[in-house]
């Protein structure tokens, strides 16, 4: 890990109406880090990664992302960070219209600097070699298990070489045995790409394997941070919870 | 007895909600000029959708202006033969097709059949997160998705609109040939003499104008689909119902153009 920061929130504030979904939230993440994030469903984990790639505008706060300040950008200029940073959506979001080969073609072929087609080609079979499953090319989403449309969909993401990735709940809804493969291929995908990454998740396992440092998220702000180590043995039980509790009804 | 609710009142709440969703739309098409003129340009896809939207309702359309053409003749035989003036029928039927049933019948179906298909497609692509997922991949979902659609129901309306007023002159000589001895040729040979530049220029420039309508309106609401599948249905019916409505008002408002252009 280096000490470049890729990611600095600063007093980040959202809400919807009435609803305050995040009351003030400050983290930064570091190159090559892996940073975890928890939280209770409806604590504001995905609107706060999705305000990182512009897809929702924070109230008010900073947002620096890759050293550019995302929030008085231009259409034009957030593409070009988004370029950069890969998201793997909860549910996936494959083009269910496109086969899996088309899905990975598709952000490739609209690349200001787009590789040649035979470059394309290779890059797919690269990519989908690399999550295992290079014999699912022609299917189409509708096809596949939800473990496999989630590495498609990191696939789809990786395909692009992004500096940082950002993984809403990467294992959820997987047995333990894919979640595992999903975590390994997380740290495989560091070592390959020198990926920085946020992942969000409720998966105790996931967050051991993979984290280096690991952020609470309740009632608008930042609950507690720390390594896994230093959280699940939490003089506060509240925060023990997260990883003992949760983990026992799984 | 008090009533709980106002006539006045509802028929206003309405039209305000109405103009709201027209304004959101204008504004919409904004974005869409401007990106109309960004590249990537996607041919492929803007042939794909003109080709698979045209083609789906190709049946359904051909059906109805047959039978459009076939009643309209039946009804008006009648009245026209008391008249003595049975002659005047294939000028009356294809004056009236080109210029204003056609158009309306073909818009109306397509709104109903295309329309309600692009605001349910857009819609679960928007509630899957599928238009944010190309978003975050820095690519243009207006471009692709938008763009290619509004053009392809731009240019299908009016190719579908040649399609359906010659099948409704086949209806209507179907009618005719069975009431009076009159050969298809000469038939023929009077829906088309009596057709002149003003006739078919500005149906066709409706009918585009319709096209553009139901694509928009349609891209709209897919786009702006409320989350959950409740969200998908009203985007699908809200596109019809709007687009519909629409088709009327523009129709409106065409007719006073070319009245004061033409005459
Ligand atoms: N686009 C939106 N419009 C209105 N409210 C929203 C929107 N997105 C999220 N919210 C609200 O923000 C809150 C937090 O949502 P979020 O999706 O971030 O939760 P989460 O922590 O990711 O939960 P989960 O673990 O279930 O995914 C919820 O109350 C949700 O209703
Ligand atoms: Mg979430």
């Amino acid at each position: 890990m280096k000490d470049n920061i890729v990611v600095e929130a600063e007093n980040i504030k959202k809400s919807f109406g009435d609803n305050v979904v995040i009351k003030d939230i400050s983290f930064n993440l570091k190159e090559l880090e892996h940073l975890a994030v928890m939280g209770r469903s409806g604590s504001g984990k995905s609107v706060l990664i999705k305000s990182l790639v512009g897809l929702i505008v924070p109230d008010s706060g900073k947002l620096n992302v890759l050293g550019e300040n995302i929030l008085d950008m231009d259409d034009d200029d957030i593409d070009v960070i988004r370029r950069q940073v890969g998201y793997l959506f909860q549910g996936g979001a494959l083009y269910d219209s496109m086969t899996v080969e088309r899905n990975m073609k598709f952000p490739l072929r609209r690349h200001p600097d787009k590789p040649s087609e035979s470059e394309i080609k290779d890059l797919v079979d690269e990519t989908l070699e690399n999550v295992g499953l290079l014999e699912t090319k022609k299917k189409y989403p509708s096809e596949l298990s939800g473990g496999m449309k989630k590495r498609i969909a990191l696939a789809r993401t990786l395909i692009m070489r992004p500096k940082i990735m950002l993984y809403d709940e990467p294992t959820t809804g997987l047995d333990m045995i894919t979640s595992a493969e999903i975590s390994e291929l997380i740290l495989k995908m560091r070592e390959e790409y020198d990926i920085s990454s946020i992942i969000i998740t409720h998966d105790v396992s996931c967050v051991e394997l993979t984290s280096d440092r690991v952020i609470i998220l309740g009632e608008g702000t930042s609950l507690a941070e720390g390594t896994f180590e230093e959280l699940s043995n939490s003089e506060d039980k509240d925060i023990r919870s997260y990883f003992t509790m949760i983990h026992k009804k799984k | 007895m008090k009533v709980p609710f106002s006539v006045k009142k509802i028929i206003y709440v309405h039209l305000v909600e109405f103009f709201d969703k027209v304004g959101q739309i204008v504004h919409f098409s904004g974005r869409f000029f401007k990106d109309l003129f960004t590249p990537p340009f996607e041919w492929q896809e803007i042939l794909n959708q003109t080709f698979t939207l045209g083609y789906k309702s190709f049946p359904l359309i051909g059906v109805t202006a047959f039978i459009v053409g076939t009643v309209f003749t039946m009804q008006s035989y009648p009245t026209m033969a008391s008249l003595g003036a049975t002659s005047w029928i294939p000028t009356m039927i294809s004056i009236s097709i080109v210029r204003e049933i056609g158009p309306l019948i073909t818009a109306l179906i397509f709104a109903g059949k295309v329309g309600s298909g692009i605001g349910a497609e857009l819609g679960s692509m928007k509630v899957t997160e599928q238009i944010d997922a190309m978003k975050v991949s820095g690519t243009k979902p207006i471009n692709y998705l938008v763009v290619t659609r509004v053009i392809a129901t731009s240019l299908a309306v009016p190719l579908l609109v040649i399609y359906t007023d010659l099948i409704s002159f086949m209806g209507s000589y179907f009618a005719l040939s069975r009431e009076k001895d009159i050969t298809l040729s000469l038939y023929l040979n009077q829906v088309l003499n009596s057709l002149d530049f003003q006739d078919v220029i500005p149906s066709i420039f409706k009918s585009f104008v319709f096209g553009f309508a139901i694509g928009m309106v349609s891209c709209y609401q897919g786009f702006y689909a409320d989350k959950g599948t409740k969200g998908v249905g009203k985007a699908a019916n809200t596109s019809v119902v709007i687009s519909s409505f629409l088709i009327f008002l523009i129709d409106l408002i065409m007719v006073q153009i070319v009245n004061f252009l033409f005459n």
